[in-house]
């Protein structure tokens, strides 16, 4: 089966003001069809610069970035639309992501007008059928983005990123602006979109607990990097990568035995995280678990920790036998 | 009777945005309705005779029956400027229209294109404006024929390069905003992206520049009349009212004062349009 | 006088606002306390602060019958005692780190401005030593960059470095750490705690996260369009919420554990309302009562809610 996305030793590099970020340094990930996979990471883990490539909005410095195992970019005029009619995006800003001088209505049929789908009568009750779809009165599509609410307007950019039935949703944390019941009422939506379309995703979060409610596999990324991937109940349950346990450990939940008691820090001081190095592994400055040994690797590749696992750390074998013990005493 | 309601409210409304009509928006609005209706209609204001030389009538200073007097033929100086309203302001009009089309289609062209071909288009651009705009326009103005039509496209030569510059500026940062990037992802094409979501945003920029830029091409416009370079004989363009005017400063000072100051009062119309638009643009 | 901030009935008006933005808010943080309010946008919490340190617009209408610190009118101080308390005993942090500091100066001449009285270079001394308590390596160089020279992280601990350098009794902490990364953040927060327990310092926190409120605060005030709809023992509010409010606020939030891939639980969607209870709208349990009358706050269980309906029946099942 071909993937429908797949990233194979991703590298780019963005050139600043005398500064130079490596934004993906070797990345490689799959999106089988109808696979829901999570991709995490927190601020300039690269995780964005991923999801820009995977849309064809921007060019990888090397390696290959293939929809149904084609590029997009470079690709023939008609090849890419239809390639691109497969691959759909939800952003993060919902009112940024549509035209503020269109109407609702306009914007939902946009792909269908692009695409040549339908007579414009037939777009016009598509797109009220897609707004009934995501939960919205298909009389919103007589309305302009400024005039309706973020929930809403996040559902509206949903209703057009399956307008033309796509087999994959890129989505760039498409939550991670609303507030908390309304991130819920969209998480709901999502659920709803997979189960009833059957749809592949990317979800991108920095949030751990988002991802893992929504997503069959996780990719966890750190500095440009992949530093662990596998299904999203063993990797929660039991993290191969110290970076994975940093974060499940400094995720907040607002359970009332937590409650009151300081903060359990699983990271080591912070400072040392204002700079990655170059080369070999990326989290060593931050690592509870670095070995000088560790500081020797050149290159630290992703290698099998178990079934569907895998982890980028010299020292996985330790989370991995303490995983296995915890296991075993349950 | 439902049916009706239905093909009446299709989901095509172009989301014109809500405008405040303040007390200030209404006189600007019906100022300008006036000077549309002057323009089109001359006829509806003036009698037939409006140009016909009368000597005994010749300056006449200004009274009831000749508010703005009577120039050396004995014609009436109001009636003559309200057909000369269409040369002057259609002339202005065409002017500006046709700079900010030209402009923003090339500033558009080479900000969405970039690289090079940017490179050389702005450098293209660099060299018109290096010039001062008067002094090109006069040039190329007695080049082209020392009239109406080539002084028009002399003022439009040197005009669209600002838009272009102006516009370029903007499309360059609209090709980064997200609602462009999204609806690439859609599949659409660079001219779909230009024609739907780039260009219609550079509009409100645009049109506040070009009404700004109405009342200039006036003043330029007239300027090159008065020098002789466009409008020629007894037309009655405003410019050239004030140009034949000067020979008779001292024995009718009313000859030279009125066009001057109808073509002073439209220019500031003009700008304070421009003013009330971009106040509503930003 | 154990209390270090009492506000007693709150109202805030905007100007040609539909409904008040904060509608009869009252709480207290005693010494050493730590209070956290907690809302959505348009709750009101922010709203709440802003009033409280008189930082609102003037053409905002705010009326309370009391709002005091130490004993002191906030709302009739005048200008000069109100700053001579922002850089003393009143701290204050916002969300935004970047937005907190001027890019043009670097962080020492900015956090030395702020200080006054001694010599510059015992200030100075001063300031070295808290920028190395909050975790700031090689301070007396690092001191001398600019704000892009930091983290978003970093330049949350120089600004709490720099507010605690005054020895504040009272630390007012908007959505601190709501633009940091989660391990930035958690990190963060337990200085944050740590400090607090060192310097004995108060703590009125605003936050949308009710994981941060569950970690910083023991008292919490859960707001709803500018109502408190429950306030109570942070711990008693999360475990045994009595508000359905509360009890939708925390089912909305997906897990770490247990279930998932199953829809969350949400109210329905609906604006607030304005007249009865704000929450009937959207509220599963609401009765006709709710929609005409507005609660007033009672004690139910362990916590303060203003809902008819309290106590809520078979609290696990939400």
């Amino acid at each position: 089966m071909t993937p429908l996305l797949e990233l194979r030793d991703v590298h780019k590099t963005f050139q600043g003001r005398g500064r130079t970020v490596r934004a993906s340094r070797g990345v490689s990930l799959k999106v089988m069809p109808g696979e829901v996979v999570g991709l995490v990471g927190e601020s300039g883990s690269g995780k964005s610069t991923v999801a820009n490539m995977a849309l064809g909005l921007l060019a990888p410095d090397s390696g290959e970035v293939l929809v149904h195992g084609e590029r997009l970019i470079g690709a023939s005029r008609k090849r890419e639309k239809e390639l691109r009619a497969r691959v759909q995006a939800v952003f993060q800003e919902p009112l940024l992501a549509l035209d503020s001088r269109r109407t609702i209505g306009w914007s939902i049929a946009e792909p269908l007008r692009i695409h040549g789908r339908g007579t414009r009568a037939e777009q016009e009750a598509r797109v009220a059928e897609l707004l009934t779809a995501v939960g919205l009165d298909p009389a919103f599509a007589e309305r302009l983005p400024s005039q309706m609410s973020g929930g809403q307007l996040q559902r509206v950019n949903i209703a057009r990123a399956i307008a033309l039935d796509p087999e994959l949703l890129v989505c760039d944390e498409p939550v991670s602006a609303l507030d908390v019941s309304v991130q819920a009422q969209i998480i709901n939506l999502f659920l709803e979109v997979q189960e009833r379309l059957g749809i592949g995703m990317l979800f991108i979060s920095h949030d751990l607990a988002v991802v893992r409610h929504l997503v069959d596999r996780i990719v966890v990324m750190y500095a440009g990097r992949v530093v662990e991937e596998g299904p999203t109940d063993e990797l929660c349950a039991n993290p191969h990568h110290p970076y994975t346990r940093a974060l499940l450990a400094a995720s907040l939940e607002p359970d009332a035995d937590e409650a009151g008691v300081g903060v359990r820090t699983a990271t080591t001081d912070a400072t040392a995280a204002e700079g990655v190095p170059q080369e070999g592994c990326p989290f060593l400055p931050r690592c509870p678990l670095a070995e000088p040994a560790c500081s020797e690797m050149p290159v630290v590749a992703l290698a099998p920790t178990g079934p569907g696992r895998a982890s980028a750390c010299r020292r996985s074998g330790v989370l991995v036998e303490a995983g296995a013990s915890t296991s075993n005493h349950d | 009777m439902s049916t009706a309601a239905q093909a009446a409210a299709p989901a095509r409304s172009r989301g014109a945005r809500r405008v405040r009509w303040t007390p200030r928006r209404i006189v600007l609005l019906a100022i300008g309705a006036l000077i549309l209706l002057i323009v089109l209609f001359p006829g509806l204001f003036t009698s037939d005779t409006w140009n016909k030389v009368n000597v005994a009538d010749k300056f006449l200073s200004p009274s009831w029956d000749h508010p703005f007097g009577t120039d050396e033929a004995g014609r009436d100086i109001l009636q003559r400027m309200i057909h000369g309203a269409r040369l002057s302001i259609g002339a202005s009009l065409a002017v500006a229209f046709a700079a900010a089309a030209i402009g923003t289609i090339y500033g558009a062209i080479a900000g969405w294109v970039g690289g090079w071909v940017d490179r050389i288009l702005m450098r293209i651009v660099d060299v018109f404006l290096a010039f001062p705009y008067l002094v090109l326009a006069m040039a190329l103005a007695a080049a082209i024929g020392r009239d109406m039509k080539s002084a028009i496209i002399a003022l439009i030569i040197v005009w669209w390069p600002s838009y272009a510059r102006m516009v370029r500026g903007r499309v360059l940062s609209l090709k980064r905003d997200l609602h462009v990037r999204a609806a690439r992802t859609l599949g659409a094409s660079s001219a779909q992206l230009l024609r739907w979501h780039v260009i219609p945003h550079t509009f409100g920029e645009v049109n506040a520049r070009l009404t700004v830029d109405i009342g200039y091409a006036l003043v330029a416009l007239t300027g090159l009349s008065f020098l002789g370079l466009a409008a020629q004989g007894t037309s009655p363009e405003w410019g050239l009212m004030v140009s034949t005017a000067k020979s008779f400063v001292l024995s009718a000072w009313w000859y030279a004062l009125f066009p001057g100051v109808v073509i002073l009062l439209t220019v500031l119309y003009f700008v304070r349009v421009g003013d009330e638009l971009a106040g509503e643009e930003s | 006088m154990s209390d270090v901030l009492t506000v007693r009935n709150l109202t805030v008006r905007y100007p040609n606002a539909p409904r008040p933005s904060v509608q009869g808010v009252s709480f207290t943080v005693p010494a050493r306390g730590s209070v956290a309010l907690v809302g959505e946008s348009g709750s009101g919490k922010s709203t709440t602060a802003l009033a409280v340190t008189r930082l609102l617009d003037p053409a905002v209408e705010v009326t309370a019958d009391e709002v005091s610190f130490e004993g002191r009118d906030l709302l009739r101080m005048g200008k000069k005692e109100l700053r001579a308390l922002r850089r003393g005993g009143l701290g204050m942090v916002f969300q935004d780190p970047r937005a907190s500091w001027n890019p043009a100066r670097t962080i020492e001449r900015q956090l030395l401005d702020g200080l006054r009285g001694a010599e510059r270079a015992e200030r100075r001394e001063r300031l070295v030593a808290r920028m190395r308590r909050i975790g700031l390596d090689d301070p007396e160089r690092r001191m001398r960059d600019y704000p892009h020279h930091f983290s978003g992280g970093m330049l949350q601990r120089a600004l709490l470095a720099g507010v605690l350098v005054h020895e504040p009794r009272l630390l007012i902490a908007d959505e601190p750490t709501s633009a940091l990364d989660t391990t930035v953040q958690a990190e963060l927060l337990a200085l944050i705690g740590q400090l607090r327990t060192e310097q004995g310092l108060s703590m009125l926190l605003i936050s949308h996260d009710l994981g941060v409120v569950a970690r910083m605060s023991d008292h919490v005030l859960v707001l709803y369009a500018g109502r408190i709809a429950e306030q109570g023992p942070t711990s008693t509010v999360l475990a045994q919420p009595q508000h359905p409010y509360t009890r939708d606020l925390l089912a909305a939030i997906p897990r770490l554990h247990g279930p998932r891939k199953v829809p969350l639980q949400v109210g329905r969607v609906a604006e607030a309302r304005t007249e009865g209870c704000p929450y009937a709208g959207r509220c599963r349990f609401a009765t006709d009562r709710c929609r005409t009358e507005t609660p007033a706050p009672r004690r139910v269980g362990g916590t303060e809610v203003a809902c008819h309906l309290a106590p809520l029946p078979d609290a696990k099942a939400a």
